[in-house]
């Protein structure tokens, strides 16, 4: 896994020779890199992790937000207003710190305290274990919820699935990345056969833009929050293009405690529902009336 | 042979006085290139918002030989931003300087009212970016000032120096 290349001009030079430092074994493992002021940098992986010999000051914390900017943080201020920035290698680098907004109504986020960046994996073959769900018997494309919590693998099951309908079924798949994470972006290669991307935009935004211009069979988006993604895609259903999507959710019942799941729910918007559990397995597949399978 | 004597060392000192003053306004001329500069960051980082080496890109003034050369100087820093790991854009600034004769001309203090809104580039958000590009800007006019009023001063004390020893020179060798 070349994360530590893709990050290898976005990160300060101490944290780098302690990140260059790490064994193939545990640096292949790694999941996430998290940055505290006041703290020792903790690197997660899969067997637990342990932290770099580095101390995050503030003066560091402030080295490693510019670094992370690619020295252009004046240009990175609407994506750390939403509280991350992609990074190469289709990476994001979350944050906390002030979010406040300016006389012009604009928010910012300033005095970045937390950074937790977050290591793609491409795992390829991921959705082995549900493609038989993402397509009826007939061929066509079904509509599917990936649900479960923070870090169980969802955008790895999206990710190996939109290339899976789109070069193994070949289906017109179109994907709405709002935070670069799923592809990368300005990759040099085909992403997939028939697959194409729009990057860094307003999510509900994207899926229109799509159905009006590229005529998708699939529509494929991560991480469904408000109103408008739900509006977007009932909007996809409408126009007949089948949506596989993402959403935190720590199994079906917990769809009923978030109104926008819930609405979709109702609407029959999804015929499966995958809930993934912490550990990353499959822990259960449930059709549209929400009855397992 | 006396008299051919004494006028070429008379327009030799008049000549040396004029290349003095001139020093002075290439000094000038130098700040004000910087100041066009901080000026076309300005526009470009209020409406496009570039990444780093693109903003050093845009930089293209080529009114004055110091306009191009703050180009040039710049454009290279552009080149090695991105070929370098978490690049400090004063470090890379004061290397291609250094190379530079020319950039010689300019005193500490010239050079510290322009470098130092370099080492700031990109390392604060858009409002903040704009407010020190103006605070550096406002460095500048005042050493633009400063110079423009002891480089009159300068230069009219030189050439009546300079005049003033070439003729006294001249009448002491006929």
């Amino acid at each position: 896994m070349p994360w530590r290349a893709d990050l290898d001009d976005r990160l300060p030079s101490e944290i780098r020779a302690a990140l260059a430092a790490l064994n193939q074994k545990t640096a292949d493992d790694v999941r996430e890199i998290r940055f505290r002021t006041g703290c020792r940098p903790e690197v997660c992986t899969g067997a637990g992790g342990g932290t770099l010999p580095v101390l995050i000051g503030r003066a560091e914390m402030d080295e490693l937000m510019a670094a992370l900017c690619g020295c252009s943080m004046y240009a990175c201020e609407q994506s750390m207003a939403r509280g991350y920035l992609p990074l190469p290698g289709g990476h994001r680098a979350g944050m906390c710190g002030r979010l406040e907004r300016g006389p012009d109504g604009t928010a910012r986020m300033s005095g970045v305290t937390s950074v937790c960046i977050r290591i793609a994996r491409y795992v390829q073959g991921a959705s082995q274990p549900v493609r038989q769900h993402l397509i009826d018997g007939a061929g066509r494309p079904r509509s599917v919820l990936v649900l479960g919590p923070p870090g169980c693998g969802k955008t790895t099951l999206l990710r190996d699935a939109a290339v899976y309908l789109s070069d193994e079924a070949g289906l017109q798949v179109s994907v709405a990345d709002e935070r670069e994470e799923l592809f990368l972006s300005g990759a040099q290669r085909a992403y997939g056969k028939r697959l194409d991307v729009i990057i860094g935009g307003d999510k509900a935004e994207m899926i229109g833009l799509l159905l009006r211009s590229m005529a998708p069979q699939v529509i494929v988006c991560d991480e469904i929050g408000g109103w408008g993604d739900a509006k977007a895609i009932l909007d996809a259903a409408r126009c007949g293009a089948a949506v596989l999507a993402s959403a935190h959710a720590d199994g079906i019942e917990a769809m009923a405690g978030r109104p926008v799941l819930a609405e979709l729910g109702a609407a029959g918007s999804f015929e499966r529902y995958i809930v993934l559990g912490a550990a990353h397995e499959i822990t259960a597949v449930y059709d549209r009336e929400r009855r397992r399978l | 042979m006396g008299s051919d004597a004494a006028f070429s060392v008379t327009m030799c000192i008049c000549a040396a006085a004029v290349l003095l003053a001139d020093g002075e306004r290439q000094r000038a001329s130098y700040v004000r290139a910087m100041r066009r500069c901080l000026m076309r960051m300005n526009d470009v980082i209020r409406y496009e918002r570039p990444p780093l080496a693109q903003l050093l890109r845009r930089i293209d003034l080529k009114g004055t030989r110091q306009d191009r050369e703050l180009t040039r100087m710049l454009h290279a820093c552009a080149d090695r931003l991105e070929h370098c790991a978490n690049p400090q854009l004063l470090n890379l600034f004061a290397g291609e300087s250094a190379r530079r004769s020319t950039y010689g001309v300019l005193s500490g203090e010239d050079r510290e009212a322009f470098e130092g809104i370099l080492a700031e580039l990109g390392r604060c958000g858009l409002a903040e970016q704009l407010r020190l590009i103006g605070e550096a800007d406002e460095r500048l006019r005042a050493r633009e000032e400063i110079l423009n009023h002891e480089s009159r001063q300068r230069a009219r004390l030189i050439r009546t120096l300079g005049f003033a020893s070439g003729a006294a020179v001249f009448l002491i060798l006929i």
